[in-house]
């Protein structure tokens, strides 16, 4: 084929051939089989390769690869993976229905323990509380930054991102907070609040800690966020002693982020 | 910690629900962060990962293949590809067009695979170009503005960058002809 028939060709494609051209060129295709299917094969392949958020392969119902793998789909073996897969398919996201629900009654079974908690603090009994109950006792969403980005670079996947972490999709999120990390030109060092979190709640302490240790070493006017969350999530996890070296980097300065309830754990802590 | 690669394809292909089950555990999430970020919902995302184990399963009965790079991605490709599919479908419908039929899932998946099996041909011969064809291509298909494509490939002017992009073009459609597949996927 010479180039002026693949400039035409590409022309036709993209919508850039004249009325007249492409009247010739479509009479062309109907009178010449070999050239309509060099054409298609244009048209695929530009399609297929190209970043478009769809494609077009006109498969032939005669085509003979098509017979076979509808013929194996329509087998009795295809219908049993079906089935199976179907079965997978629902066993699975049922487990994540009853997890989403054990979170959301884990976090009222929470809210009100640490009602129970605080009204026998304040009146009778005023003991001194175990790691996990300071855990629940002190942590709440509330304390999450608001995040304002001031660039445009990944600020897709940040916001997604915050919005998966909200939906309590963590691990959705996690890719999220990945993506933008590899994206943008300057991180937003808050941001890691919300990826720690994500990975402590996939159970991924070790990078749940270098995230909030990676806030607490920037120099965002808010980097005690990652001394208080690191702490808060020793306690989560009964390691009383690494809580308190956390506690005590916090109320060396009365401007870190919760300076007066990190004392106040910390004496409960003794 | 996710299996070594090679059982979760073995696995899928046997029916084991254990492995099944990992394969959504750790793929679904990636899988579903896409199809939301593409016009897509948790339901679509479930369908077409669904589907795309359906189509790998049922692909590897009939004819076994090889995976060249990790389960992972090519089960992301497969699912993209799917999702890619999908919004062309749901175009026409849009504009009523009278092509759009009711079609089974068997039918659907037939043809999926027959469209992947197309797909992996040509990124195949696209990765056989030499590299600057191959390159120059990928950007080109990635739709990288003329302006840059001469800057990064120190073409004189948009006239020579554009003739070469035809000469590669030209180049691998002459080389998926060649290739025994093409008659089997295209005919």
């Amino acid at each position: 084929m010479n180039s002026k028939t693949q400039d035409q060709i590409e022309k036709y494609l993209n919508g850039g051939l004249s009325k007249e051209e492409t009247k010739d060129f479509e009479l062309k295709l109907n009178e010449n089989y070999e050239f309509a299917e060099e054409v298609k094969l244009y048209k695929y392949v530009n399609e297929g390769l190209g970043e478009e958020s769809w494609f077009e392969m006109g498969i032939e119902k005669d085509n003979i690869q098509y017979q076979m793998m509808l013929k194996a789909a329509n087998s009795s073996e295809g219908q049993k993976t079906q089935r199976d897969l179907l079965e997978a398919k629902e066993v699975y996201f049922a487990k994540q229905r009853q997890a989403k629900q054990r979170r959301r009654i884990y976090v009222a079974i929470s809210s009100a323990a640490a009602a129970l908690l605080f009204l026998l603090m304040t009146t009778v009994l005023a003991p001194s509380q175990s790691s996990d109950e300071l855990f629940v006792a002190h942590f709440t969403n509330n304390d999450m930054p608001s995040l304002v980005s001031r660039s445009n670079d990944g600020v897709n996947d940040l916001f997604k991102g915050i919005q998966a972490y909200n939906n309590e999709n963590y691990k959705e999120a996690i890719n999220y907070f990945d993506n933008y990390y590899t994206e943008a030109n300057a991180i937003n060092p808050l941001v890691y609040s919300y990826s720690g979190w994500a990975y402590a709640y996939t159970g991924d302490d070790k990078k749940a800690f270098s995230d909030f240790n990676k806030l607490a070493d920037s120099d965002h006017l808010d980097s005690s966020k990652g001394l208080w969350f690191n702490a808060l999530l020793h306690l989560k996890l009964n390691e009383t002693k690494e809580a308190k070296s956390s506690l005590q980097k916090i109320v060396v300065d009365e401007n870190n982020f919760k300076f007066a309830e990190a004392k106040e754990i910390l004496a409960d802590l003794k | 910690m996710h299996i070594e690669d090679p059982d979760y394809l073995e696995g899928l292909i046997r029916g084991d629900k254990k492995i099944i089950l990992q394969i959504y555990e750790f793929f679904f999430p990636k899988v579903n962060g896409f199809i939301k970020s593409n016009k897509g919902t948790r339901d679509d995302a479930e369908d077409i990962f669904h589907n795309a184990l359906f189509q790998i399963t049922v692909r590897y009965k009939r004819e076994k293949f090889e995976i060249n790079t990790s389960f992972e991605a090519y089960l992301f490709t497969v699912c993209k590809n799917l999702w890619r599919k999908e919004l062309n479908f749901s175009k026409k419908r849009v504009r009523k067009n009278p092509e759009i039929e009711l079609v089974s899932v068997e039918s659907i998946t037939a043809k999926s695979i027959l469209e992947q099996q197309r797909w992996e041909l040509f990124d195949e011969k696209l990765e056989e170009l030499s590299p600057n064809c191959r390159d120059l291509l990928k950007a080109y298909f990635k739709q990288k503005p003329y302006e840059e494509i001469i800057e990064s490939f120190g073409y004189a002017n948009e006239n020579t960058a554009f003739q070469r992009v035809f000469k590669c073009k030209a180049k691998l459609i002459k080389i998926i002809k060649e290739d025994d597949r093409f008659r089997k996927l295209m005919k």
